[in-house]
């Protein structure tokens, strides 16, 4: 198992991974920290559970955090069913390091609607099948399929703009 | 998935992109330290044979505090909006409040987020419709219409046994008429589901008369197909009555290029600046495209940004006519004049071409824009590469091949850019089909050259 020193320092490697990770599902720094801290204490509950050690750790932590996010997605959803339309917050975190392209793709995730980013961000960053994304966001499987398709279209509108702009 | 096919490139671009996004994610100090400071106090409480069933530490209070909190005033909110929405609702509306009380938590909440919706619930801008049609199992219903000379929304349920959001594309080209005659719109849906049903709006264009009988023709719902017909009255004549639009026609953008402001329309549901271009373009070539406009009031608030849309016709001359309809929040009760600011333009520059010799290593260049290299050569494909600033378009475009008697040929084309960068190596990659017999291909000549035009160009617009 590992020690206190091995997980503290993994953790610190996917901190800021795992953070961004709830803030795209949750679209809300408040959420995102709240998960990010939930899962980690978790995780310290449920080490013995860590099958692979060091090498596994950046997945298995990944998923509790997924897991944790969802969760709060869900129970927001129970409080307030549909999200108001302003709905996500800017990425508060320091920004210089950004690609352009990474920059460019979460601009895009702002501009998508809550249900639409928070089934994105399942399927490309926490990398969950479609029917999985269905189970834990209690969605039919049809509602996701929709959303994924209108998020990709979106993108696809996207390029095509700008190729319209720059197309050589 | 069959989505995921459809558009693979934009997929793998989505996963890549978000992927680079959180690698590039970096706690800040404080909370880095929070953090490790809540696994001490977990892995403290968890001695080592008590790890899976002995109890944690509780992490600090202040963060479990802050989160009942939220989720308290989340919970305050809703029962105050299922509990006030009802109650504020005229009594000629009940019952359709009390057969679908999604529709007013729905409003409620969309009104918190859109000043336009939260004054058009207060002063009953949302007309009262139900038109419904059922096919498959499902139950398509229309329940309120906010029509303005800027848009019209359209808030509908979808109940059945796995309610999903309807694809209004679904029908392509017949899926919105007006009056008996087709009426070709943007649209943009949005929704969720709300107390086992979906429940959402959507927005088209302003109606394209006062008032008249509005059909949609609905063939999908989520991946179920069939048909849901519905047809209801509605007018945009309340709204239009309380509207003003104010003739401006200032020019706006680079000295010469023809841009103006038009007119701004000024509403208590939203707020559009009407940006217009007339001019003349090499016949094919594109006309100017403006950046982020943004509208500042006299007190100094900016005005939030709602989206955008266009409408433009020319004709084989290369005359041209565009309009941008730009839409914001509705503007504060107490402004009294606006400023609308641009600060970026892009636009082709009529006569002005790029001409590369067709041989790897050829180069060329224009004043004030990159040099172009012609990186490779094989029959029917080329490379061209160029240096650019990523946040400008791509400077060269509108590709063809010229063949040794002057001849242009069509050809295909494609960018790409990389790696990320302020300023990237741009890459098109120009194919083209056999040229007849006894031409050949002599130059590659980029017809289009966009140059981008900044500046910080406004136009104050008294509203009184």
């Amino acid at each position: 198992m590992l020690t206190q020193g091995e997980f503290l320092r993994l953790l610190r490697e996917q901190e800021g991974r795992l953070y961004r990770i709830a803030l795209a599902i949750t679209g809300s720094d408040a959420d995102a920290w709240d998960a990010l801290q939930d899962a980690v204490e978790a995780a310290v509950r449920s080490l013995p559970e860590l099958q692979g050690g060091v090498e596994a750790f950046p997945s298995w932590i990944r998923r509790i955090v997924v897991n944790r996010a969802i969760n709060l997605v869900r129970a927001r959803r129970r409080v307030i069913p549909v999200e108001p339309a302003a709905v996500v917050e800017p990425d508060p975190l320091p920004p210089p390091e950004a690609s352009i392209a990474a920059r460019e793709i979460w601009g895009l995730m702002e501009e998508l609607d809550a249900g639409q980013r928070q089934v994105v961000a399942l399927r490309y960053l926490a990398d969950l099948p479609l029917e999985e994304i269905a189970r834990g966001l209690d969605l039919p499987l049809g509602t996701v399929k929709s959303r994924l398709h209108r998020a990709l279209g979106r993108l696809r509108e996207r390029l095509q703009t700008e190729e319209r702009r720059t197309a050589p | 998935m069959r989505d995921e096919q459809i558009y693979a490139a934009e997929a793998e671009r989505l996963r890549q992109g978000l992927n680079e996004w959180a690698d590039e994610g970096r706690l800040p100090a404080g909370r880095s330290a929070a953090l490790a400071e809540s696994v001490r106090r977990a892995w403290s409480g968890t001695a080592p044979g008590a790890l899976l069933h002995g109890p944690a530490a509780q992490p600090p209070v202040s963060t479990r505090g802050r989160r009942i909190r939220n989720w308290m005033a989340g919970a305050a909110a809703a029962a105050a909006l299922l509990l006030a929405l009802p109650l504020a609702w005229p009594p000629a509306r009940a019952w359709a409040t009390d057969t679908f009380p999604v529709i007013a938590t729905f409003l409620g909440l969309r009104a918190q987020a859109d000043p336009g919706w939260a004054w058009a619930l207060e002063h009953e801008g949302f007309q009262e419709v139900l038109a419904q049609a059922e096919d498959r199992g499902y139950t398509f219903r229309i329940h309120r219409v906010l029509a303005d000379p800027t848009q019209t929304a359209i808030v509908f349920t979808v109940a059945g046994p796995e309610p999903a959001e309807p694809d209004f594309w679904a029908g392509e080209t017949d899926g919105f008429w007006f009056n008996g005659k087709y009426f070709g719109t943007a649209l943009s849906v949005d929704g969720s589901v709300l107390d086992g049903v979906w429940v959402g709006v959507v927005e088209i264009d302003p109606l394209p008369e006062e008032s008249g009988s509005l059909r949609i023709n609905l063939n999908a719902i989520g991946d179920v197909r069939g048909r849901w017909v519905v047809e209801f009255p509605v007018t945009r004549q309340a709204l239009t009555a309380v509207s003003r639009t104010i003739p401006v026609g200032q020019p706006i953008g680079p000295e010469g290029l023809g841009l103006q402001v038009e007119e701004v329309v000024v509403l208590p549901t939203r707020t559009e600046v009407r940006v217009m271009w007339e001019g003349r373009v090499d016949p094919g070539s594109p006309g100017p495209d403006i950046g982020d406009l943004e509208v500042r009031t006299d007190s100094g608030v900016v005005v939030p940004f709602q989206g955008s849309w266009g409408e433009g016709r020319g004709d084989r001359d290369g005359n041209r006519w565009f309009r941008w309809h730009v839409k914001f929040d509705p503007l504060p009760p107490d402004a009294k004049a606006i400023t609308v600011s641009l600060k970026d333009v892009a636009a082709v520059t009529p006569g002005e071409r790029l001409v590369l010799p067709l041989a790897e290593g050829a180069t060329g260049e224009l004043p004030g824009l990159p040099q172009a290299t012609v990186r490779t050569v094989v029959p029917g494909k080329a490379t061209v590469e160029y240096l650019h600033e990523f946040s400008t378009p791509f400077p060269y475009a509108g590709w063809v091949v010229v063949d040794d008697r002057g001849d242009e040929h069509a050809v295909s084309s494609q960018g790409t850019s990389a790696p990320p960068g302020e300023r990237v190596t741009a890459t098109a990659t120009i194919t083209w089909d056999d040229l007849p017999r006894g031409r050949t291909p002599a130059t590659l000549e980029a017809r289009w050259v966009w140059r981008t035009y900044e500046g910080d160009w406004r136009v104050e617009i008294p509203l009184k």
